[in-house]
């Protein structure tokens, strides 16, 4: 999936809590100036990109990349409790390298910073219940494992255990502890597992995906815990690229189909709310895997929602038309939006969809609606 | 009831007849309020802004673990992070480096933090408007507190060049911390930047803890209490600043009795007034009880006239208090000049609470100084009174010298008592009781000393003796403001003086090396790897003795001390210290450390007794071999042979180098030698014996100039009841003057007249004072000081020093009688035709 972390890599678009770091990455060069005595020593910048020449590889993709400046494991599902009510839920851990890291041979030293931001959809309650940390890696208490999927942030964490992945997240307001077994192999989300972001090709991430991941454990909503399952879907994408600078923002849907096939569409938007750049990739039940090309792709929106917190309204319902699939995608509940201002200035919406064909339910998935707010101004 | 005394004829008239006396005494409790206000605004303001910044720095901490100095490892923080029952834990290093630029603007504390932690923590460290974290990650990024900003005439944006670790390092201003009401000046770093700028990499020296909901801070304590590192402290920041707070307390409470001298010297100038103009009302007053007042309400009267000059005077005092407290905040700093908090200006707040206390103690020394008039009079005979020329026996008939007595035995035995939560509150109380006891032997002893005097046979003099001799009630009315002022003038100036002379000879004393080598003005600073070698080996150089300074927490609850390693001759620790006790230590006993005069006064620790001190990681056990005179480090100060140190901490850095040159060698040469010699001379700060020594008493005096103008103003307002009581009281021989003149005294000889009692009486006053204060000056040298700051000093008063306030005195106190009674001998024709 292409998070809402992406845009931020263009210098438009909207952070999410990462990412006003990333404002590193787009924004202009700090002014220099001369420092008396020595001048403080720079570690050399890893050379990396996005190409064919290195297509994804299992094991290596699981575990983290320290040499690409932006990365991130995502994971989004329904879930239900013992009487049957649904839940929405995302996790998300980045992992950034800043543009600049000196040689500092301080364990403190900020050469990769590590982002984790949660949110639980409950209908219910009617809005999203968020948690967020940051920290920079080192000292054990926070990083990224190369070999392995190993990410965390002190008692945060989302790591493989066998076959299986296994998040802890503890919030104030919110709690998890949850188990993924997967039932399918990774799909690559593009030729080789490259997902090509724009027409230029220095625009793309390595990214693979793990739909109809089986969940199982606890969730406490403020103070209260609920036995839980259900169904989710796992993204990892690292990248060295900048996106698109036309793009504003993105539009971004996973699904969970119910006779077992996954979906995946997104479309980088221009500022006048344009598409300026569609893909989508479907596997089907028999796990034959089709990459769209965008002229087989319809997204439009017929439904809005307007935030009374923020004022900023967003198209959260979609009638789509993706290869031969017609989807009406309706959201469990129409507030949520994630309010990481305080902490990045960003603001944007995920939240948990349905996927109709007529009246009829045929998936569950994550919409993601990012640069509706207006561009952040990020160090520009 | 009240209505019954009648309010014009026995209180407003009597004082509205003297109008100047009155005026005096209110202007009098007047500045006594403001002084005192001022004082407490001061302290209570530099004390709740000290430990408020300290709180809201801290955001949302349970506990800090704080070890000063070198601190510890930072695999502490990575234990504590992931330790039950801890929600958050931030890390910090906290130092004080030099500003190279702007020049001349000293030190600025830095706090190296991590910003992600700090935010989680609600800490105030964060700029509000920073766009990027990754601003705050930069290294060579800074940023500061308003007061710092305000400080170095810096705005956001600027660049500022501190000293690193003897690197000079530009770094740009990229935000300004949000205040947090305590006026500090500090700025903030990346911890990692820090850590590496400063060569502290792998050591931290606090990490803050917020405990999870539920989890007792007790408890957690409990549980880490005894595995924390190895001279650290884990404790609440309201304890942290309490401990501050405690270490200033003694000062404060100092200043804050010195300010009530002021107060206390306004109650006797009421009591003057009001006592003198009791005299002259007598035979009003006689006349009220003849015609039906009762005495309790004459009584009432008297203490009316007290509200009179009071309640004026304590409300004007409270502006002018909140005035000075708020001139003195804004140019000296809440310490007064002490050095006890970070002198940077603060801001005044509201108390009301307080306004109201010194008000109310305003009209409370107007009312004390009334009761003694009112409670004689009230006693006296109306029958009596009413008689003509009976002033003087009233004054016989109040005389009670065994309350006198009684006063004095009280004072002895408060002299004696113990500190009470190391305040020595009764040692006040004696000097209190001493200045009472004046009140009542001040006129039996000036009766005793005119007497000693034989009547000289210059006719005026005769007159003028005869007249002290005949009334010394009088005169001790107009003289007990002034005496208890010069009491304390005199005591000041003498422990002062001695605590001078004890610096001064202290620092003679251990002063001995030619030359002092410092890495810089911080006391942190660091000479550079070797310079220490380099210095020894210097041709004119005979011998060397190498000094390494760092903070100890040694008592809990206490503030850290200095730790002094330098080569000392473990037989011959003389040649470094003042030592005062000292005790052989065996070879099978620990090795010995000395430890301050200061140090074994917060303890309680003797020679011999074996310690512990925590270096290395370890807690070292040692004995103490004695206990040095030391003034410099006001928390206390432990000196050990810096091989022993080097050993047990692996640390062998130093501070300063001091150096014997060879016979013959000159400074001067010798100081340029070493300037070139070494690759960063130009930086090092050397010293001679001489220039330490003045830079030193330079200190000493300006920590001494609060004390300096309390005294100052303690003795105006003595002069004021001088000039109100001395001038009532020839107003009130105005018919006998008017005689004289017509015996054929020319007005030349009235002045004489006037000059001879005058002269004589400040004489006495003078002498009384002066061994009053002589008694003050042994209960604040033998008893307040050591109580109080655990430092002991000689009995040296300054002779030329007292005789030159004596003489400044005798001068004031002589003219302003002169002054006031001038205007009894004019018009003495009229005064005569009226009688």
């Amino acid at each position: 999936m292409i998070s809402h972390l992406r845009s931020v890599l263009p210098r438009k678009g909207i952070c999410s809590g990462l990412l006003v770091l990333c404002c590193g990455l787009c924004g202009p060069a700090q002014a220099e100036f001369s420092l008396p005595g020595t001048p403080l020593p720079l570690q050399p910048t890893p050379d990396v990109k996005v190409t064919p020449q290195y297509p994804m590889q299992f094991p290596n993709a699981l575990g983290g990349h320290p040499d690409f400046p932006i990365e991130w494991w995502y994971v989004t599902g329904w879930l239900h409790n013992a009487s049957g009510k649904p839940l929405g839920f995302q996790i998300t851990f980045f992992r950034v390298r800043p543009p600049k890291v000196w040689a500092n041979p301080s364990a403190f030293n900020p050469g990769e910073l590590l982002f984790a931001e949660a949110a639980l959809s409950d209908p219910r309650i009617r809005h999203l219940l968020t948690a967020q940390r940051a920290a920079r890696a080192g000292l054990g208490l926070a990083g990224a494992d190369r070999d392995h999927t190993d990410v965390w942030i002190r008692h945060w964490y989302l790591r493989q255990r066998g076959r299986d992945y296994e998040t802890r997240i503890n919030g104030n307001k919110i709690r998890y502890r949850l188990r993924f077994t997967p039932t399918q192999p990774a799909l690559l989300e593009g030729p080789q597992g490259i997902s090509q972001k724009g027409p230029d090709s220095k625009n793309a991430s390595y990214y693979y995906s793990l739909p109809h991941l089986k969940v199982s454990g606890t969730v406490d909503i403020k103070g209260r815990r609920e036995l839980v399952s259900g169904e989710a879907w796992l993204d990892h994408e690292w990248s060295a690229a900048y996106l698109p600078k036309k793009a504003v923002g993105w539009d971004w849907l996973g699904i969970n189909l119910q006779d077992g096939g996954a979906l995946m569409v997104f479309m980088m938007r221009r500022a006048d709310g344009a598409p300026f750049w569609l893909a989508g990739t479907e596997r089907n039940a028999l796990g034959q895997v089709h990459y769209i090309p965008a002229k087989d792709i319809h997204m439009q929106p017929i439904g809005w929602w307007r935030s009374p917190q923020t004022g900023i309204r967003y198209p959260v319902r979609w009638q789509m038309q993706v290869g031969n699939l017609h989807l009406a995608i309706v959201p469990l509940m129409d507030n949520q939006e994630f309010d990481a201002s305080r902490s990045s200035g960003t603001v944007y919406w995920e939240g948990a969809v349905r996927a109709m064909t007529g009246q009829q339910t045929v998936g569950k998935g994550y919409l993601e609606l990012t640069g509706y707010g207006g561009r952040l101004a990020l160090g520009q | 009831m009240i209505t019954r005394v009648p309010w014009q004829a026995a209180v407003w008239r009597p004082l509205r007849q003297r109008p100047g006396a009155s005026l005096l005494t209110i202007i009098g409790i007047a500045l006594g309020v403001a002084l005192g206000l001022a004082i407490a605004l001061i302290n209570i303001q530099a004390v709740s802004d000290f430990s408020a910044g300290l709180r809201r720095l801290s955001g949302q901490a349970d506990l800090t673990l704080t070890a000063p100095g070198r601190g510890f490892s930072e695999q502490w923080y990575v234990r504590l992070s992931m330790a039950k029952g801890v929600a958050v834990a931030t890390p910090e290093i906290r130092l004080q480096a030099l500003v190279l630029h702007p020049a001349r603007k000293g030190m600025l504390r830095i706090l190296g933090i991590d910003a992600f932690q700090a935010a989680r923590m609600g800490q105030p460290l964060v700029p509000p408007d920073i766009r990027s974290p990754l601003a705050l990650l930069t290294p060579d990024h800074i940023a500061l507190s308003p007061a710092a900003l305000a400080y170095l005439g810096l705005r956001v944006g600027d660049t500022l060049t501190l000293d690193a670790d003897g690197q000079p390092r530009t770094l740009r201003i990229i935000g300004e911390l949000p205040g947090v009401g305590d006026g500090r000046a500090f700025g903030v770093m990346d911890i990692a930047a820090v850590q590496w700028l400063w060569e502290t990499i792998g050591t931290l020296n606090q990490i803050d803890l917020r405990l999870r909901p539920g989890i007792p801070t007790a408890n957690f304590l409990a549980q880490w209490q005894r595995h924390l590192p190895v001279g650290a402290v884990l404790q609440s920041p309201a304890q942290q600043g309490r401990v501050a707070a405690d270490a200033s307390r003694a000062y404060r409470v100092n200043l804050l009795v010195l300010s009530l001298v002021a107060l206390f010297t306004g109650a006797f100038l009421v009591y003057s007034t009001l006592a003198m103009g009791v005299v002259r009302q007598r035979q009003q007053l006689a006349l009220l009880r003849v015609l039906g007042l009762r005495r309790r309400e004459v009584v009432l009267a008297i203490l009316l006239q007290g509200v009179v000059l009071g309640l004026p005077g304590a409300l004007l005092g409270l502006p002018l208090g909140v005035l000075a407290a708020w001139l003195a905040l804004a140019h000296m700093g809440g310490d007064l000049g002490a050095g006890y908090f970070s002198a940077t200006a603060l801001h005044l707040q509201w108390h009301p609470g307080l306004l109201l206390i010194f008000f109310v103690a305003g009209l409370g020394a107007a009312l004390t100084g009334a009761f003694l008039p009112a409670w004689e009079t009230s006693r006296a005979i109306p029958a009596l009174a009413l008689r003509a020329g009976s002033e003087e026996q009233a004054h016989q008939q109040r005389q009670h010298p065994w309350i006198g007595l009684l006063l004095l035995g009280l004072a002895l035995a408060g002299s004696l008592a113990p500190a009470i939560h190391g305040i020595p509150y009764l040692a006040y109380g004696a000097v209190a009781c001493l200045l009472f006891a004046l009140l009542f032997l001040l006129a039996p002893l000036l009766r005793a000393l005119t007497r000693l005097f034989p009547l000289p046979h210059a006719p005026v003099w005769r007159l003028a003796l005869e007249q002290l001799r005949g009334t010394p009630g009088r005169a001790a009315q107009s003289l007990a403001a002034v005496v208890v002022a010069f009491s304390l003038v005199v005591a000041m100036a003498v422990m002062v003086g001695s605590f001078r002379d004890s610096v001064a000879n202290w620092l003679t004393d251990i002063l001995r090396a030619d030359l002092y080598v410092q890495a810089g003005m911080n006391r942190d600073s660091v000479l550079p790897h070797g310079t220490a070698h380099q210095l020894c080996a210097l041709p004119n150089v005979r011998a060397c003795s190498p000094l390494r300074r760092i903070t100890l927490n040694l008592l809990p609850g206490h503030p850290p001390m200095m730790l002094l390693a330098r080569g000392m001759n473990i037989s011959d620790p003389e040649r470094e210290l003042q030592i005062l006790h000292a005790v052989r230590v065996g070879p099978q006993q620990p090795p010995p450390v000395w430890i301050s005069e200061i140090l074994a006064g917060i303890s309680g620790w003797q020679v011999g007794r074996v310690i512990h001190l925590p270096l290395g990681g370890q807690e070292r056990a040692v004995t103490i071999a004695g206990i040095y005179r030391d003034y410099a480090y006001q928390e206390g100060s432990v000196s050990i042979p810096i091989q022993q140190y080097r050993a047990w901490s692996g640390d062998d850095a130093v501070n300063g180098v001091a150096l014997w040159l060879r016979p013959g060698a000159a400074i001067p040469a010798a100081i340029r030698n070493l300037r070139q010699t070494l690759p960063d001379g130009g930086q090092l700060l050397i010293a001679t014996p001489k220039e330490i020594r003045s830079k030193s008493l330079q200190i000493f005096n300006q920590s001494f100039v609060a004390t300096y103008a309390l005294e100052a103003v303690a003795m105006v307002i003595g002069l004021l009841g001088v000039s109100s009581g001395f001038g009532a009281q020839t107003l009130m021989r105005r018919s006998e003057f008017a005689m004289l003149r017509h015996l054929g005294l020319r007005r030349h000889d009235l002045l004489t007249l006037l000059f001879a009692e005058g002269s004589v009486l400040s004489l006495l006053g003078i002498f009384i004072g002066g061994a009053l204060g002589m008694a003050i000056s042994v209960i604040l040298i033998e008893v307040v000081n050591p109580q109080s700051f655990h430092w002991h000093m000689g009995f040296r008063p300054s002779w030329p020093l007292l005789l030159a306030l004596s003489a400044i005195l005798w001068l004031a106190s002589t003219a302003t009688m002169v002054l006031a009674g001038r205007r009894a001998i004019r018009h003495t024709a009229t005064v005569l035709r009226d009688d």
